[in-house]
């Protein structure tokens, strides 16, 4: 096969990318919306498998079987966590335009231009070796390509060679390629859509590249996983890759690993421009949170077998493994499968290159080149010209110097690293943004001296013990560094800081910088004392969801500027059309006309502010409207009180809502209350008069009865006698009726002395039915107990519940006919409540009588029957009581006449 | 902190420590488990339960995010 078909097929392929990504940006002009949706974001997220993943991972693989794996644990891990984290990025990055990581910190801290540029260089430096580790896997694999014939064995990949000029073109392509689509204007939301979708076409390529090349060698030199992993174990130099073995990844490597690949994940440029700044919807965190990790695992599935085989197939050859992905199907004569394979790398390269130049080139423009214009050359503040062509030049400078740079890393140094220990490089020096970007999400207190402090910490230590030393390995730097310390000081041996040793580079690189860092992060931030600026920005991002639900309501300088001014300002950097489509969308939100408006107010300049960031980054944006607008700053104890007050507000708009809702209840519950005590009172009255009439009915006969007996001294002894006898009834009676009044005052005011005793319900009824059977016999009536075979306990009051029962027995007696009258009880059990009918066939009561009869001084009157004896107390203290035992107590239904009284008290639960 | 995120952040602690040192060192040994040796199949099958039980969680909803312009300053 010859190679300029490869050179075709590549060229080709971006081109298709050109048109996929032209296309989809035309697409978006006129409205479409296909990234808007969480799988696109998914597989853009993807961009994180860099050429790295695709060829390098077997090239770990082979020394270390599966401790190349946490660098995939890291994101995977972190998944759970992006709602806490990463959706709150994205929420303050949306609302304050914020385009980078760089722009991320700076704007956290104050808006701070030193931070802003501390960010780009240490990210300029931690990436260029990553970009030109791309275009080195792309070189490789030409170079593979060209050498490679099955004839010719022995691969020689040293030495010269011509294809490097091929990745000169490459990168050329690549470089046309961002400056069209990832430059494409200057837009305040730095969203490409063009460039997202291709590359998240670019991942599925890279993936399906992967996973047909694995399926080839599993299932194709080998029949399946078993029967490779089989073989494998049978050779002791792939055996011991099975495992964890020694001089594998150690256990303070694989925890490092872990971490750095998490903060990569996060804070790398692209995967923060990915993530952040092109997510058009928060929402879609929460399906890429399994998705990315699910496509994570798929293109690793595959890895350790193909390293495998490869180790077997080439046993004793002079092949690099991280060429063994694409020598596996060309060795085996399939060239197709092989151009297929190189696509997929070729994807794998191009989607990072791609996505890490544009976030760089913007980085660059809007903390080092703009800011530094802006400073010098007073034209630039208040020139005529529209800036907005400027910047962009600015940004395609930067993307071509970005790849040039690249281009001279990949034939200096990089040509003969492994991939993934300069990728690891880049990792431990995107990790130092870890703390300040956490600590800044979640910790006020955090200062801008404090950020700087730790950022400065962690790259010096960073470059001390991974840069230098690898300069040094090369012969840029004098070897000695390496053996014998940094100016000779022993305990500042680049490889074993303070004598640590013992522990492979990265994580003791990782472990002394981030111990500087945070160390120097938070001491000086404890110790320094924040501009009212950085209070605001950090209460933003801090307290970002209070922002969200009351909008920022107040603003922390009061400011003025003539509203010709920021037009023009906004004309000259965002150009003019973009400037009026912006301003009208305020004034539709705000519901004002700006052509009116002389004398712009604090909102419009936070607004304009916003727009110019998104732009130009906060710091910039910052230094402008600053130029035109007249502050009268804050004090910073004016501000403090300010940032309280906001939260005070807040506070106390909950606190009254809440207080008003329950004086409303209390009103209610007043007004009830009221009412109740009114009835109550009426109530009291009728008792009143109730009781006095009753006492006075005995009353009058006892006095007519005695006068009779002390006149008439001779009075028959059968009359005397009869007298005497009534005189004694009607002396029970008041004494009945008082007892019921004190039992009721007793009741009510819950005063009674409650005895609450578990209770054999059985025997407490035949006891009570004891003493009722006299009286039945008396008047003839019929009386019966039916109980049941089982016993029934309850908790109660035994005096108290053989009153209600007596008192419901004497009335049954009292209201039914002397002859062939029933009186009967019955006690049963229905789920959990103990039930006692009491069953008459006496005259009955009228359905809408029966409610009214547990009230007090209740009795039925009945023309026929006269006035009925009895104080009408009974039934009500009867309710009273049964109520106390959480019981009921009602008038059945009784077919054929009569009355049913029904008791429910519930049962003991044994 | 919402519900949902209690548990997500359960979960980070949960697997943080399965996929580390020392469990990890523990499934590195000779074993086999149906033809696979045991710590490939450990890693990976830690590994899809992590992004299973990610994708349980989630489907929960999550409080919507106010918007930032409906709530301004009128």
């Amino acid at each position: 096969m010859n190679i300029s078909v490869f050179a075709i097929v590549s060229f080709s392929y971006i081109l298709l990318l050109f048109l996929i990504a032209f296309y989809t940006d035309k697409r978006t002009e006129k409205g479409a919306q296909w990234t808007n949706n969480p799988y696109i974001y998914s597989l853009s997220l993807a961009v994180y498998c860099t050429a790295w993943t695709f060829f390098g991972s077997v090239g770990k693989a082979s020394k270390s079987g599966l401790g190349m794996l946490p660098i995939y644990f890291g994101p995977t891990l972190l998944a759970p966590l992006w709602i806490m984290v990463l959706r709150k990025i994205i929420l303050i990055s949306k609302s304050q335009r914020i385009t980078s990581i760089a722009d991320f910190i700076s704007s956290r801290y104050g808006k701070s231009s030193i931070l802003g540029v501390s960010v780009t260089v240490v990210a300029f430096f931690g990436i260029i070796p990553y970009i030109s580790l791309q275009l080195k896997a792309i070189a490789d694999s030409f170079d593979l390509l060209a050498t490679f014939s099955p004839a010719h064995q022995a691969l020689n990949t040293e030495g010269v060679s011509f294809f490097y000029s091929t990745v000169f073109y490459i990168a050329a392509v690549l470089a046309i390629f961002t400056i069209l689509f990832g430059t494409r204007n200057i837009d305040p939301n730095e969203r490409h859509e063009g460039l997202v979708t291709a590359v998240a076409f670019e991942s599925i390529v890279k993936l399906v590249a992967f996973l047909a090349v694995g399926f080839f060698v599993t299932f194709g030199l080998y029949n399946g996983f078993t029967d490779l992993f089989h073989q494998a174990a049978l050779n002791p130099k792939t055996y011991k890759l099975l495992f964890l073995s020694e001089g594998s990844t150690s256990p303070s490597e694989w925890f490092w690993l872990t971490i750095l690949s998490m903060s990569a994940f996060m804070f790398l440029p692209r995967q923060f421009h990915i993530s952040v700044v092109e997510n058009i919807n928060p929402q879609h965190v929460n399906k890429a949170m399994w998705l990315l990790p699910l496509y994570l695992l798929i293109i690793n599935i595959f890895v350790l077998p193909v390293t495998l085989a490869g180790l077997m197939q080439f046993e004793g050859m002079n092949i690099r493994p991280d060429n063994f992905v694409l020598q596996l199907p060309l060795a085996n004569g399939h060239y197709f499968l092989g151009l297929l394979v190189f696509i997929g790398g070729l994807s794998a390269a191009t989607s990072m290159v791609i996505v890490e130049t544009t976030a760089l080139s913007i980085m660059i423009s809007n903390h080092i080149v703009i800011p530094f214009l802006i400073n010098t050359f007073s034209a630039f503040r208040q020139g005529k010209r529209d800036i907005s062509k400027s910047v962009i030049l600015v940004r395609r400078v930067s993307i071509v110097l970005i790849m040039l740079l690249a281009l001279a890393y990949v034939r200096t140094i990089a040509s003969n690293r492994e991939l993934v220990s300069i990728g690891l490089v880049s990792f431990a020096a995107v990790t130092q943004f870890a703390p300040i970007v956490i600590g800044g999400l979640f910790w006020k207190r955090a200062t801008r001296l404090g950020a700087f402090a730790g950022l400065t910490f962690g790259f010096i230590v960073w470059a001390m013990t991974l840069t230098i030393p690898t300069m040094a390995e090369y012969g840029l730097v004098s070897k000695s560094v390496i053996t014998e310390g940094y100016w000779g000081l022993s305990f500042l041996k680049p490889y074993a800081l303070f004598g640590l040793e013992g522990y492979d580079q990265i994580s003791h690189s990782a472990f002394w910088s981030l111990f500087f860092n945070i160390s120097a992060y938070v001491l000086v931030s404890l110790y320094t004392k924040q501009s009212s600026e950085e209070i605001t920005q950090a209460d933003y991002f801090v307290n970002i969801y209070k922002y969200m639900n009351v909008g920022n309501e107040f603003e922390v300088m009061r400011r003025q500027a003539k509203m010709e001014d920021l037009r023009y300002l906004m004309n000259r950097f965002l150009g003019e059309e973009r400037t009026n489509i912006l301003l009208r969308i305020y004034e539709e939100e705000n519901e004002v006309n700006l052509d009116k408006t002389v004398i712009a107010q604090a909102e419009i300049i936070a607004y304009v502010e916003t727009q110019l960031a998104g732009a130009l980054g906060a710091s910039s944006a910052k230094v402008l409207i600053g130029s035109v607008v007249k502050e009268d700053p804050i004090s910073l104890d004016e501000m403090l009180r300010l940032l309280d007050q906001t939260q005070e507000i807040i506070v106390t708009n909950r606190e009254l809502e809440r207080k008003s809702k329950e004086l409303q209840e209390m009103a209610e519950q007043l007004q009830n209350a009221n009412n109740q005590l009114k009835q109550l009172d009426t109530l009291k009255a009728d008792f009143v008069t109730t009781v006095t009439h009753e006492l006075r009915t005995p009353m009058t006969s006892i006095k007519a009865l005695s006068k009779i007996l002390l006149d008439n001294k001779d009075l028959p002894k059968e009359q005397h006698d009869e007298f005497l006898g009534i005189v004694v009834l009607e002396t029970e009676r008041i004494t009945r009726l008082i007892n019921q009044v004190l039992d009721i005052e007793r009741l009510q005011s819950n005063a009674y002395n409650w005895k609450m005793n578990q209770q054999n319900l059985n025997d407490l009824i035949e006891k009570a039915g004891k003493g009722i059977k006299p009286i039945c016999e008396e008047k003839g009536i019929d009386c019966q107990l039916i109980m049941p075979d089982f016993d029934i306990f309850i908790t109660a009051d035994n005096d108290r519940i053989t009153q209600v029962i007596v008192n419901l027995l004497s009335n049954a007696v009292k209201f039914t006919n002397t002859e062939g009258g029933y009186v009967g009880l019955e006690l049963s059990k229905v789920e959990n409540k103990a039930i006692i009918k009491v069953k008459d066939n006496g005259k009955g009561i009228l359905e809408n009588n029966r409610a009214m009869i547990f009230e007090r001084f209740t009795q039925i009157d009945d023309p026929q029957a006269g006035k009925p004896t009895g104080s009408g107390l009974g039934l009500f203290i009867s309710k009273k009581i049964v109520e106390h035992h959480n019981g009921q107590i009602y008038v059945e239904d009784t077919l054929g006449g009569g009355t049913t009284f029904v008791i429910k008290l519930p049962i003991d639960s044994l | 902190m919402s519900n949902k995120t209690s548990k997500l952040l359960a979960l980070f602690c949960l697997f943080a420590f399965l996929l580390n040192y020392p469990i990890v060192g523990a499934f590195s040994k000779s074993h086999w488990i149906m033809g696979f040796p045991a710590l490939f199949v450990y890693l990976f099958v830690l590994w899809f339960l992590v992004i299973a039980s990610v994708w349980v969680v989630q489907r929960q909803d999550f409080p919507s995010i106010p918007n930032l312009k409906k709530n301004k300053k009128k």
